[in-house]
């Protein structure tokens, strides 16, 4: 009898132990299926901050704003960011707003620091998982091509309603697991 | 014990009784080696698992990815219903899962994440993990699962504050955690368990105080944090006996060394110019503490001491009085001291205070024998003359004297107790 109740309780904690992590899942899914589509060129990153074993560290071009009243943008503040399609698909940021923008798509973004009226942020996707021992040499790609001034890196985002996830990673003009395969 | 009866030794009823006897003193007491390896065998099963499963990663598929992040946890409650149906009364299962099962939330989390790039906030990982694993404290009795629990709230607790200002939130979720020592406590109090929970439920609380309290003036946190040393050792004088080893009583050592560096901190005059009330006016106001919902904490705390100290009181354990002075002293010196008379008075106060204690100790220590009180004593005496010494500008043949007199008291007193011991005995 009362191992019935130990077992209704497992029961019941298993069911939440495996629900929450398919809550990510099941919102991840939906972006990447639904969400609009946007290519952010990626940017060099601080050598010193480079190695991280397990997933590249990105930055990205498009990583500033100009804000007219900037006293109001503190740092640290959730803010939502407007985004844009330029004709290639690359991503054009129009401005920096404290509610939800009830038109058009939008990323949350964290404020960094702000500098000269200009609002630094972070984005909700800047790493890029690969396996041990890939993501060094991924790494070495992503640095050389973008020092080469190329500019022909970016990251495929998707986008809704707020929330963003990297698609792939490409660098010089082809995905990045297909760059590191001819390495 | 068959050739015992034979010869003679034993009657064949006597052996009986010696064999019940034993076989109830092994299911009483587990074997520690065979818990302690099932818990460090699933959690490297665990481990092993993912690695195995993962090496080659980046070329599967989103769906394969996932159903693999899952395995582990699948596993780990497959095997719990059979524990739960099977193996309920043994250690070494029980303790084992809860640990392959609570770590094995993590990996599945980690990893969810990884497979779509999310790089996650540390907060909401860690939060979303302790709340799942949680259950598995209660579930199997696990004091593997209590203590991954603790140590998970509290790295959560102090990731909260980095981030914002502070986490409340510890407070009621340490609570949950507290029935389940209790539990273990009128079970049996001189258990391993009791005091492995004793110690990380101590150390954690000393952080909580630390990090899960909003901003608030420096004064409050140190009366609380006081409060809290306080409330540790009545518990330990109340509940445990003093003879026991460092180890076996977590409360009572944590409480004694914590109020003895609260004490000694005390007595430095520069340290009161940050912890006078007057210094953060803006969060002095009562509509202030209330809004930030400290007031539950800095005023519990205390109340919650002062009760244990009355009924430590009430059966004569004398060291908590001697501590509890410090409360209300500290209490007064943090409205004295934002002038330099104030802070004069005050720090004095301590160092006379801190001396007192030590001298106590010291004195009881010599007359029960117990080498154990003194050198505690002689280490207080020693640190306030120590630290006055260093503060003062003397020469170095000056302190050096200070040095070799209360070494050679050090040796001289110990060397006393340990040959009126051997007379003794």
């Amino acid at each position: 009898m009362k191992n019935k109740i130990f077992v209704v309780i497992l029961t019941i904690v298993s069911i939440a132990q495996l629900y929450i992590p398919a809550t990510i899942i099941f919102k991840s899914e939906a972006i990447l299926k639904k969400g609009s589509k946007y290519l952010f060129k990626t940017a060099p990153i601080d050598p010193t901050d480079a190695f991280r074993g397990k997933y590249v560290q990105l930055a990205f071009e498009a990583d500033s704003l100009i804000v007219e009243d900037w006293r109001k943008n503190n740092y640290n503040r959730i803010q939502y960011l407007n985004i844009v399609k330029d004709d290639l698909g690359y991503v054009k940021l129009t401005g920096l707003a404290e509610k939800i923008p009830s038109a058009g798509d939008y990323i949350k973004v964290k404020i960094r620091y702000i500098a000269n009226s200009v609002a630094y942020f972070n984005y909700p996707f800047d790493r890029f998982y690969l396996e041990e021992g890939m993501a060094e040499k991924a790494e070495e790609l992503y640095r050389k091509d973008n020092i080469s001034g190329k500019q022909d890196s970016y990251a495929v985002v998707r986008v809704q309603s707020g929330s963003a996830l990297i698609e792939d990673l490409w660098i010089g003009g082809k995905p990045i697991k297909e760059s590191l395969k001819e390495k | 014990m068959p050739l015992l009866v034979e010869k003679g030794i034993v009657s064949d009823q006597q052996s009986k009784a010696i064999l019940e006897h034993f076989a109830q003193q092994n299911i009483k007491k587990p074997n520690t080696a065979i818990v302690a390896f099932s818990i460090i065998g699933s959690t490297l099963l665990a481990a092993g698992i993912i690695l195995i499963l993962a090496h080659n990663w980046s070329n599967l598929s989103r769906a394969i990815r996932i159903c693999i992040s899952y395995l582990p946890l699948v596993v780990s409650q497959i095997i719990g219903f059979w524990v739960i149906i099977k193996k309920r009364d043994s250690i070494a299962w029980t303790e084992g899962i809860a640990a392959f099962g609570f770590l094995s939330i993590g990996a599945t989390l980690s990893l969810v994440s990884q497979t779509y790039h999310i790089q996650g906030d540390f907060r909401s990982f860690i939060f979303n993990w302790m709340l799942l694993g949680f259950p598995l404290v209660y579930l199997y009795r696990s004091t593997t699962a209590a203590v991954f629990y603790i140590v998970s709230l509290t790295a959560w607790a102090i990731a909260e504050k980095v981030a914002l200002h502070g986490s409340l939130g510890y407070w009621p979720l340490i609570a949950l955690i507290v029935p389940y020592y209790i539990m273990r406590f009128n079970n049996d109090i001189h258990s391993k368990i009791v005091t492995i929970i004793g110690w990380f439920l101590s150390i954690s609380l000393i952080f909580g105080v630390f990090w899960a309290i909003n901003d608030i003036t420096e004064g409050f946190k140190v009366i609380s944090l006081i409060a809290l040393f306080l409330g540790f050792l009545s518990i330990g004088l109340l509940y445990f006996k003093d003879e026991e080893s460092f180890w076996m009583v977590p409360f009572s050592r944590v409480g004694l060394l914590g109020l003895s560096v609260v004490y000694v901190v005390l007595s430095y005059r520069d340290v009161w110019k940050h912890l006078s009330f007057t210094q953060r006016p803006e969060v002095m106001n009562a509509v202030g503490l209330l809004k930030t919902g400290n007031i539950t904490i800095s005023i519990l705390l205390p109340i919650l001491s002062i009760i244990l100290i009355y009924k430590s009181v009430k059966i004569k354990k004398w060291p908590i009085l001697l501590y509890s002075i410090g409360l209300p002293v500290a209490l007064i010196g943090f409205t004295l001291s934002d002038n330099d008379l104030g802070r004069v008075i005050i720090t004095s106060g301590f160092n006379l205070y801190v001396l007192l204690c030590g001298l106590l100790y010291l004195i009881r220590g010599i007359k029960y024998n117990s080498g154990k009180s003194m050198n505690y004593g002689f280490v207080m005496i020693a640190a306030i003359v120590i630290l006055r010494f260093f503060d003062a500008d003397l020469t170095f043949i000056a302190r050096g004297l200070v040095f070799i007199v209360l070494g050679i008291s050090f040796l001289g007193a110990n060397i006393y107790l340990a040959k009126r011991k051997a007379r003794i005995k």
